[in-house]
C-alpha cells in the first residue's frame, strides 16, 4: 500500500507515509469494565483531564496499540492479530479520526499532545459552585488511616452493635423523647447541627476509605450545591477501573461510616447521658435512609447502577422510554444490555420518571404558593435572627440564621436549575438546526481522509459519538 | 477483507460521568405542635335500692381546644 505512486511528469514519487497517531497526554487505558451489564465487554480509558470514556473492544485495541512510534499500518497488523479479523490501515485511520480524536483519546496532528475541544460529560443534575475542602493527598492519607474499618470482621462487629443499639433506642428507650428535649434549646439544636455536619464529613471519609480499600485512588473532598441542597462530595471516579465488589463497597462506604458515627454518638450518650447525642443518632438514621434512595445521584443510585453493571443510569432514561413506545425498535443503548441489566434499568426508569415528573408537576402547580410562603418565612426568620442578635441571644440568632440559609438554598438551587433547563432547551431548539445546516460542508472537508466512503456514508461525529448527559 | 464504514461506525465511545459520592446536608425539620386542650365529661346515674343492677346514663361532654 505504501509503494511509489506515478506523478504527472511520468516519474515516480514516494507514497505518503502512513500517519503515526499519538495518544493524548496523560491518557490511561484501564482495561475491561468489570461486572458489566452489557452483552459485549466494554473498556475504560481516562483522559489526562480526568474524563473517563468507555470504548468498544476494537477501539480499545487500536488505542492500546498507539505508542507514538507505530504507524497506522503497523497498528492495523497488531490489531488484526488481536481482534481476529482483518483491520486495514485505512480502518485504523478512520477510527482514529472519527472516533478517538474527537473524544480526546488521540492527539490532533502537530499539537502538543493535549486534546483540543474534547467533550466532557455535561450533567444537568451536577454539583455546582464546588469548592475543594481537602486535596487529594490529604484525602488519601485520611482514607489510608481509616481503611481498616472495611475489614470484614470489623464490618460484622459494627453492624451487630448497630442492630443492638437500634433495638434499645426504638424498642426500649424511645427515639422521640431526646429530640423533644433538644427542640426548645437553641444551644442544643446548634450542637445537633454541628454533629450532623461532622457525620456528613465522616460519610465522605467512608467513601474515600472504601475506594482506597478496594485499590482505587480517591480524589479530593469538597462542597457545593447539588440541585437544591448544600452537599459534600468525594471524587471516586477511579472506582470505574476496579471490580464490582470494590465499586459497591465504595457506594456503601458512606452509609457504613454513618453507622460507625452513630455508634460513636451512642458512646457519647453512654458517657455523658446528654440527650442531644440520641437526637443526633435519630437524624443520622434519617440521613442513611435518604442516602439509600436511588433518586438523583445519591448513594442508592450508584448502588443500583453497580448492581446492574450500568455506569450511567440517567443516560439510559431516554433510550429506554423510546424503546418502550409501541412500534418503535429497541434502541442500541438498550439492546446492548444483558437481560437482567435491562430489567433493572427499565424498572428504575418506570419508577423514577413518573416520580420525578410528578414531583416537578406538583412544585410547578403550587409554585406561586410555595414562593409566597418561602418569602414570608424568609422575612420572618431573618427578622427573628436580627432581633435575637441585637438582644444578645446569639445561639438563637445562629439557629435562625441556619433556618434562613435552609430556605435560601432551595430557592437559589431551583432558580439555577430552571435557568439551566431553559438554556438547554434553547440550545436544542436553536443550535441543532444550525449544525444540520453546516453538516454537508463538514462532510466534504472529511472526504479525502476516508476514501471508501461517500459523502452520505460519512458519519457526522456529533451524531455518532454517543454522549449521554 | 477489511471492515466497512458501517461496521466502523458501530464502534462507540461514550463519556462517563465523573463519580462524586455525595453527602447531602438536608435539614430535618422536627415540629412540636402544642395545643392546649380542656376536656370535660359529666355523667350521673341513679341506682337506689337495687343491688347488683346496672344503671345507665347519658354523658355530657365538651372539649375545648385553644391554639396560641
Amino acid at each position: 500500500m505504501a509503494g511509489d505512486l506515478p506523478t504527472a511528469a511520468g516519474g515516480r514519487r514516494p507514497a505518503a507515509p502512513f500517519p503515526v497517531p499519538r495518544l493524548t497526554t496523560g491518557l490511561r487505558l484501564h482495561g475491561e469494565y468489570q461486572g458489566s451489564g452489557f452483552t459485549e465487554p466494554r473498556y475504560l480509558a481516562r483522559r489526562g483531564d480526568g474524563q473517563v470514556v468507555q470504548l468498544t473492544l476494537l477501539l480499545h485495541l487500536v488505542a492500546g496499540s498507539i505508542d507514538g512510534v507505530r504507524d497506522t499500518e503497523a497498528i492495523a497488523h497488531r490489531v488484526s492479530a488481536r481482534y481476529g479479523r482483518e483491520v486495514s490501515a485505512d480502518n485504523v485511520d478512520y477510527l482514529v479520526e472519527h472516533k478517538l480524536r474527537p473524544m480526546g483519546i488521540t492527539a490532533p496532528p502537530g499539537g502538543d499532545g493535549h486534546p483540543v475541544g474534547a467533550p466532557r460529560s455535561d450533567l444537568l443534575l451536577a454539583l455546582t459552585g464546588r469548592r475543594v475542602l481537602l486535596r487529594e493527598r490529604q484525602v488519601v492519607r485520611i482514607a489510608r488511616s481509616l481503611a481498616w474499618l472495611h475489614r470484614p470482621w470489623v464490618v460484622a462487629v459494627v453492624l451487630t452493635a448497630a442492630v443492638a443499639l437500634d433495638v434499645w433506642l426504638f424498642a426500649v428507650h424511645g427515639a422521640m423523647g431526646p429530640v423533644l428535649q433538644v427542640l426548645d434549646q437553641p444551644v442544643l439544636l446548634l450542637a445537633v447541627f454541628g454533629l450532623t455536619v461532622a457525620s456528613l464529613l465522616f460519610h465522605e471519609f467512608g467513601h474515600a476509605s472504601a475506594c482506597r480499600y478496594g485499590g482505587a485512588q480517591p480524589g479530593p473532598i469538597g462542597c457545593g450545591l447539588y440541585v437544591l441542597w448544600p452537599s459534600l462530595y468525594t471524587d471516586v471516579t477511579d472506582v470505574y477501573r476496579i471490580g464490582r465488589a470494590g465499586r459497591l463497597r465504595t457506594d456503601l462506604g458512606g452509609v457504613y461510616f454513618n453507622v460507625v458515627f452513630i455508634l460513636g454518638l451512642a458512646g457519647g450518650y453512654a458517657l455523658t447521658g446528654r440527650p442531644l447525642f440520641l437526637a443526633a443518632v435519630l437524624v443520622a438514621h434519617v440521613e442513611i435512609v435518604e442516602q439509600l434512595m436511588p433518586v438523583v445521584r445519591l448513594d442508592g443510585y450508584f448502588i443500583l447502577g453497580d448492581l446492574a453493571g450500568v455506569p450511567d443510569l440517567f443516560g439510559r432514561i431516554r433510550p429506554t422510554l423510546l424503546s418502550l413506545l409501541p412500534g418503535r425498535p429497541v434502541r442500541p443503548e438498550v439492546a446492548d444490555l444483558k437481560k437482567s441489566a435491562r430489567a433493572v434499568v427499565t424498572g428504575w426508569v418506570l419508577t423514577m420518571v413518573p416520580l420525578l415528573v410528578g414531583e416537578l408537576g406538583y412544585v410547578l402547580w403550587h409554585l406561586p404558593r410555595i414562593l409566597a410562603a418561602a418569602a414570608h418565612s424568609l422575612a420572618a426568620q431573618g427578622a427573628d435572627a436580627l432581633t435575637a442578635f441585637s438582644d444578645g441571644r446569639f445561639s438563637t440568632a445562629a439557629v435562625d440564621a441556619i433556618g434562613t440559609f435552609t430556605l435560601l438554598c432551595p430557592l437559589v438551587g431551583g432558580t439555577y436549575l430552571a435557568a439551566r433547563t431553559v438554556a438547554r432547551l434553547l440550545r436544542r431548539i436553536l443550535v441543532r438546526p444550525l449544525s444540520r445546516w453546516r453538516a454537508p460542508a463538514a462532510a466534504h472537508r472529511r472526504m479525502p481522509t476516508a476514501p471508501h466512503a461517500s459523502a452520505e456514508q460519512l458519519p457526522d461525529p456529533v451524531h455518532t459519538l454517543r454522549r449521554y448527559s | 477483507m477489511s471492515m466497512n464504514v458501517t461496521e466502523l461506525d458501530a464502534e462507540t465511545v461514550e463519556l462517563l460521568p465523573s463519580r462524586e459520592a455525595l453527602g447531602r446536608l438536608k435539614f430535618v425539620k422536627v415540629h412540636a405542635n402544642v395545643a392546649f386542650v380542656h376536656a370535660h365529661n359529666e355523667s350521673w346515674a341513679v341506682n337506689d335500692y337495687s343491688p347488683l343492677a346496672v344503671a345507665q346514663s347519658e354523658a355530657a361532654q365538651s372539649v375545648n381546644v385553644y391554639q396560641r
